[in-house]
């Protein structure tokens, strides 16, 4: 599929992986618009970092609530003449709560989760942004956002691997997994060129790409 | 000479205090370590069982 067809892309990856910022680089290479996670108006996101376990299910919610409204939105754009970027898939959500909900608190979301995943557009390809847990930690601190400094390593560690598990399943879009350790695709032109030209290259169930240290000298 | 045996006194008594003090210090702070090292492994243990719990096959169907 090349990156002329595609109309709605996904980038995926745990906290720190650097979703956001492919997500806003290929929307301007694309003309496209964005559809970017609000985690900041998240009114409970500080004290989950500080409390999970009191404030895991109220911050839960809220994300799914506002995904699933802003992906609904979609819905009203038409797709054939506009692309649209986003940094997140609705599924995303099911990942963090089987790490936080309770098994009780988990049936509950799971039944609301899926009625509302019936009504969500599915993307034409979804871009899995790997990375290794030190590498998210650091990443995660050179950003310096004040609620994520309670962020354990043990916690980014788990949920890094929920991930690894969530897309080694995954077949409801063509994939493209991107191996992040050796990229930089903020700062070099040609590490962003080399994710272009994989995505165009990509057409039909997963493909992964690993770039080696040596590649980028 | 009671002058001194108050100065002898106390200064026995502070020398006391100076070594029983790292004993209590040593074991609170042990104590501490040790509720957070088994709250450590309480959180590794509940997230390596999520983990295995976690069936994601059947969503993607």
């Amino acid at each position: 599929m090349s990156l002329d067809n595609l109309h709605y892309i996904a980038v995926e990856g745990v906290i720190g992986a650097g979703k956001t910022s492919l997500a806003d680089k290929l929307a301007k290479t694309l003309g496209a618009a964005t559809v970017l996670e609000e985690f900041e108006q998240n009114p409970f996101l500080e004290e989950f970092y500080n409390d999970p376990q009191r404030y895991a299910f109220q911050t839960q919610v809220f994300f799914l609530i506002s995904r699933f409204q802003q992906l609904q939105d979609l819905r009203q754009i038409d797709m054939f003449h506009n692309k649209v970027v986003s940094d997140y898939i609705f599924e995303k959500d099911r990942i963090f709560a089987t790490l936080n909900l309770t098994a009780k608190e988990m049936k509950l979301y799971d039944g609301i989760a899926r009625l509302m995943e019936k009504e969500i557009p599915v993307p034409d390809m979804v871009i899995y942004l790997q990375a290794s847990t030190p590498h998210l930690m650091d990443n995660i601190r050179k950003r310096g956002r004040s609620y994520e400094k309670q962020i354990k390593y043990e916690y980014i560690d788990a949920l890094n691997e929920l991930y690894n598990k969530f897309f080694f399943h995954y077949n409801k879009t063509p994939l493209l997994v991107i191996s992040t350790d050796e990229l930089d695709f903020v700062h070099s032109e040609k590490d962003y060129r080399d994710i272009l030209t994989e995505i165009d290259n990509h057409t039909a169930g997963t493909r992964y790409y690993i770039p080696q240290k040596t590649d980028r000298k | 000479m009671n002058i001194l045996r108050l100065i002898l006194v106390s200064l026995l008594g502070y020398l006391i205090y100076k070594m029983v003090k790292p004993l209590f210090i040593g074991s609170g702070r042990q104590s501490a370590r040790q509720t957070t090292d088994h709250t450590q492994e309480n959180i590794q243990k509940k997230y390596a069982d999520k983990i295995e719990d976690a069936d994601f096959e059947e969503i993607d169907e």
